[in-house]
């Protein structure tokens, strides 16, 4: 953590403030479909997204800027938690813009250079990202038939690549896993479970056959 | 239905971008303050700002084919806005698909009936608020919250569990795309998986391959089952 509580109290003060204007920029498309058109869900449909968002990625909301903290530190964790990809790329732009300029990452320089590599990650990523969504929805006009129908199994493409690129260090626990979610969607409208209780139940059995073969493994490299 | 493409929609989702803009403006501003109050070199800070934008461009570059994803369901503003804000293409994908599914309707229904498009926009921004919300609350006190959490509970499983957790959420999304849906479906699935399995295992020496593995691996799930459904 940076020595100088001064700097410390300045990205702390900036990073709530900007955080702040985050949280309030992140509602105002919806505020402008209300506004603009009398759109609004009704406050159950409300509740019920936010249940299903909750019960599908609550745990990453407290466990993720949590565990990350050790690598990003105080102006890291406020821009990775606004604008995303930690892992893959706000991380190693620090560390890289600190291993370049020759300092540890533990000092008070290499803190400095990590929050100079986590701004121009945000310069980068932004200005990519907006190049192609404009490309992207320019060219998404001029589809012909056959890409237009292929457009229909993206979901199934993308979820199908994603799961297997999650396998990575625990293929049981991803086997045990589908297989049980394959069976529960089968036979769910029969026994009568309502859809949003699905997610809920796989996630659960996820994480105890996780638990379950984590102790496992652990007792055997012990007793090794 | 013209609202998602909108100039309104394209303004509305503009201040998440500026925020995004502002917030890195003021840290870098602070950042190059206290570098000069500690005498550290102009180069060496060139060189740093140099490195991360180069390193930063590959997986800038990830998202963007998985971007034709987002804006063919809820359009391009707010696939440039949630793609430049907290939740990753994935979970803007997954959220998507599991409003669908609890609600009852097809997340491709966005585009022509507001009312769905309105369902989807308040699910990604409720979700995303989590992670800003706790951050908020934790970041300023999280160096002794870190502490405790490594002293309480082993690092491993916490890893074990994130991983389970995001596997359990992907379970499901993929069966719900797969279980009484058309054999389409199925080959998307599959020759998505085997694609990232493929690239995952035999190509790990080509980083850029690595780093669009996920676009690549849903054009070949895509293409691959329109080609096996008209073979077949």
């Amino acid at each position: 953590m940076l020595g100088n509580s001064t700097f410390r109290e300045k990205l702390i003060t900036i990073g709530i403030a900007t955080l702040t204007a985050g949280v309030i920029a992140n509602f105002i498309p919806v505020a402008y479909l209300y506004v603009c058109y009398g759109v609004i869900p009704s406050s159950e449909q409300l509740l019920k997204i936010w249940l299903i968002a909750v019960s599908s990625f609550g745990i990453g909301y407290i466990i993720q800027p949590i565990s990350f903290f050790a690598i990003l530190d105080i102006a890291g964790s406020y821009i990775t938690w606004l604008v995303g990809s930690g892992a893959e790329l706000r991380v190693p732009s620090a560390t890289v813009a600190t291993k370049a300029a020759g300092y540890d990452a533990e000092s008070d320089e290499g803190r400095i250079l990590a929050t100079i590599g986590l701004v121009a990650s945000v310069f980068t990523s932004v200005t990519v990202v907006t190049i192609f969504v404009l490309m992207g929805s320019s060219l998404i006009k001029m589809f012909p038939p056959f890409v237009v129908e292929a457009f229909k199994v993206i979901l199934p493409a993308v979820f199908g690549a994603i799961y297997v690129s999650l396998m990575g260090k625990q293929p049981g626990v991803a086997f045990v896993t589908i297989i049980f979610a394959l069976i529960l969607t089968f036979f769910a409208k029969k026994i009568g479970l309502p859809s949003w209780s699905l997610i809920v139940i796989c996630i659960a059995v996820s994480i105890i056959t996780a638990r379950v073969m984590f102790l496992r493994d652990s007792k055997t490299s012990h007793e090794q | 239905m013209d609202v998602i493409n909108s100039p309104g929609m394209w303004l509305a989702s503009s201040a998440m971008i500026m925020v995004a803009l502002v917030q890195s403006i003021l840290f870098l501003r602070a950042a190059l303050a206290e570098a000069k109050r500690i005498s550290i070199p102009r180069e060496k800070l060139v060189s740093g700002f140099r490195s991360a934008v180069v390193t930063s461009l590959g997986p800038s570059l990830a998202p963007a084919i998985v971007s034709l994803a987002l804006i063919s369901l809820v359009g391009a503003p707010t696939t440039w806005m949630r793609l430049n804000d907290v939740g990753s293409a994935q979970t803007e994908l997954a959220m998507l698909s599991l409003i669908s599914k609890a609600m009852g309707f097809d997340p491709h229904m966005a585009t022509k009936d507001i009312e769905v498009f309105a369902l989807c926009l308040w699910g990604m921004a409720l979700n995303n608020v989590g992670w800003m919300v706790v951050t908020l609350a934790l970041t300023s006190r999280m160096g002794s919250m870190v502490k405790t959490l490594h002293e309480q509970y082993n690092p491993g499983w916490i890893k074990c569990l994130m991983g389970a957790s995001a596997l359990g959420i992907f379970s499901y999304l993929t069966s719900a795309q797969v279980v009484n849906a058309k054999n389409e479906n199925w080959y998307a699935v599959i020759i998505s998986a085997i694609t990232m399995l493929f690239i995952s295992k035999k190509l790990t020496k080509y980083r850029m391959i690595q780093e669009l593995s996920l676009g690549l691996s849903m054009l070949a799930g895509m293409f691959g089952a329109v080609i096996l459904t008209k073979a077949l």
